[in-house]
């Protein structure tokens, strides 16, 4: 079945001229540019077992002195943007010492819901290993030369992301009073350390710095994102039109700038569900530097809020949201700006209908990803937040 | 509408044929056997679903023309059944003659028209007064609150809306 238009076979012009539209920074630009080459090109096809195992070896086998193996290839179910096979790597090295470690192979499909490189996320999660737990990272293959497809190795860590339950996935986790109580508390400090965190000592070399006390950060990444609309919707929708521009009229200096994760929430992180331990905060892929209000504009979205036994809403299926922004600002040491918060929140609901509303039956239409299924699911979530979007625009008007 | 049917039946379809049945055990039979009759049924769906509407049509235009025939036809007085042929004609009869156009024209019209309207405002963003600006605003503004009430009801049950028993019959928002 051939479902097309003419996107889908894009010219060296029509991208060249998107480039010069929407300039942003040197690595998204890369990435973006990159798939838009690619995309007149074949559907995806996951690699095989045997595949991965191949090219694992040969990757490796530069990388580390002595011998090794590679097994236990499994595909790993759960997140929608990257293909991940979970491997066992036993090494033994030249005195005889030998290890074994359970790893995660993490590699971006033909084209993802969010298209974004590698090496930015690999350097995300090594720069905040030592403030919050994260699957500690060991290589990259940013533009995929060696691994097939570009990637990152990083430990596998144990846990779930969210209680057992049944049906088809939506974005609230169902934490329930046991698991909010024992996660709570744990989260909103490590969203606080990440909006302290001084990112300047990190090798961040795969993102650009926008100046602190200026919108120009916030227009880069406007450009990032509104490029992608351009890119990739099927349809044209007159209200991101005008939320575009009203985002450009009112985008407001970064007062502090900070590394911004951009999807922190229930669902991107594992706990044991035994005692509530978070063992890792995941998904680093979308991660920029700019203003921590997008990370709690995003957390606080319609989405992500679920009502508890006495039809209280929770936050990000956590916390009453002054408790929540409250206990922020007093365990980061930063202030909780509120007409930030206020744009923030129309931009986190533009994006993330960007994402759900363009780029997701684009994607599908290519057959450009092994998660083609789920990511069409996510469609469905495109008016909750068009509709949120539209609140907070009117609010603002 | 995105995503149309069709873009969902691929989908369904691909997941099916490269993940779901390989992963089948070569003797859970059973299994194997309505996977393969799902995969069929779901190939007939992708090429029904943008002619549904156009069938019900053609097949209420015939019944129609059957029914006018055969009251012409009848020679027995069995009036309740006469009554009740001529009543339900006289309700097809209206829909029967209506012009209803084919539902991907349909489709692309309002995708041309969607491209139209967002060329105009953002024309009007680009170099309209101030008050043209505002009154573009608000005309989207005013219109996007009924595409995304219509928007919302229409995937209610994906899950995703907090409080979906509140939202108004799907023949509410689709009038």
């Amino acid at each position: 079945m051939a479902i097309v238009d003419a996107k889908q076979n894009p010219s060296a012009a029509w991208i060249e001229a998107l480039r010069r539209r929407f300039p942003t920074e040197r690595t998204v630009d890369e990435t973006l540019t990159a798939k838009l080459r690619r995309r007149a090109g074949p559907p995806h096809r996951s690699q095989t077992a045997a595949s991965v195992i191949g090219r694992l070896t040969t990757f490796l086998r530069k990388r580390i002195a002595g011998s090794f193996d590679v097994s236990d290839v499994t595909s790993l179910a759960g997140g929608s943007s990257k293909e991940q096979f979970a491997f066992r790597l036993k090494t033994q090295s030249a005195d005889g010492r030998s290890r074994e470690q359970r790893l995660v192979l993490r590699m971006r499909p033909t084209e993802s819901i969010v298209e974004t490189h590698s090496l930015r996320e690999f350097q995300a999660m090594a720069a905040v290993k030592d403030i919050m737990p994260v699957p500690a990272v060991h290589w990259c293959d940013p533009d995929g030369q060696e691994l097939g497809q570009p990637a990152m190795i990083a430990s596998f860590c144990a846990g779930v992301t969210r209680p057992p339950s049944q049906g088809a996935y939506t974005p609230r986790q169902g934490f329930g009073p046991k698991y909010r109580a024992l996660l709570g508390p744990q989260f909103v400090r490590h969203f606080a350390a990440l909006g302290a965190f001084d990112w300047r000592h990190a090798d961040l070399s795969a993102f650009d710095v926008p100046p602190s006390g200026s919108s120009a950060g916030v227009l880069t990444q406007l450009n990032w994102w509104q490029r992608v609309w351009e890119e990739d919707c099927l349809e044209a929708y007159p209200l991101m039109t005008l939320a575009a521009q009203w985002l450009r009229d009112n985008a407001p200096p970064i007062d502090h700038v900070s590394l911004v994760h951009r999807d922190f929430r229930g669902g991107n992180f594992l706990f044991r569900p035994e005692d509530g331990q978070i063992t890792a905060i995941l998904d680093w892929e979308l991660a920029c530097l700019g203003d921590r209000h997008e990370d709690l504009a995003f957390f606080m979205s319609p989405l992500f809020t679920e009502k508890d036994d006495n039809g209280v809403e929770l936050v990000g299926g956590f916390f009453p949201r002054e408790e929540f922004l409250s206990e922020y600002a007093r365990l980061s040491g930063l202030p909780v700006d509120r007409e930030r918060l206020a744009y923030y929140n129309v931009f986190s609901c533009w994006r993330g209908v960007i994402n759900a509303l363009a780029t997701a039956p684009r994607v599908m239409m290519g057959e450009k990803t092994h998660q083609d299924i789920r990511v069409g699911w996510i469609i469905n979530a495109a008016p909750l937040m068009l509709a949120a979007m539209r609140t907070a625009l009117q609010a603002r008007s | 509408m995105v995503p149309d049917f069709a873009l969902r039946i691929q989908s369904m379809l691909r997941a099916m044929r490269e993940v779901i049945m390989p992963a089948i055990a070569a003797d859970q039979r059973l299994a194997l056997d309505q996977a393969a009759i799902l995969v069929g049924n779901l190939k007939l769906m992708a090429e029904q679903c943008e002619n549904l509407y156009q069938y019900e049509l053609v097949e209420l235009r015939e019944s129609a023309v059957l029914v006018r025939a055969l009251l012409a036809a009848v020679e027995a007085q069995q009036d309740g059944v006469i009554a009740a042929a001529a009543e339900v004609l006289a309700r097809a009869a209206p829909i029967a003659e209506l012009p209803i156009p084919p539902q991907a024209s349909v489709a692309l019209l309002t995708k041309e028209l969607k491209i139209a309207a967002d060329g105009l405002l953002q024309v009007c963003l680009k170099i309209g007064s101030p008050t043209a600006r505002a009154a573009a605003g608000a005309l989207v503004m005013a219109q996007s609150q009924t595409q995304i009430a219509r928007e919302r009801r229409w995937f209610k049950a994906a899950g995703f809306e907090l409080e979906p028993d509140k939202m108004p019959p799907l023949d509410e928002v689709l009038t």
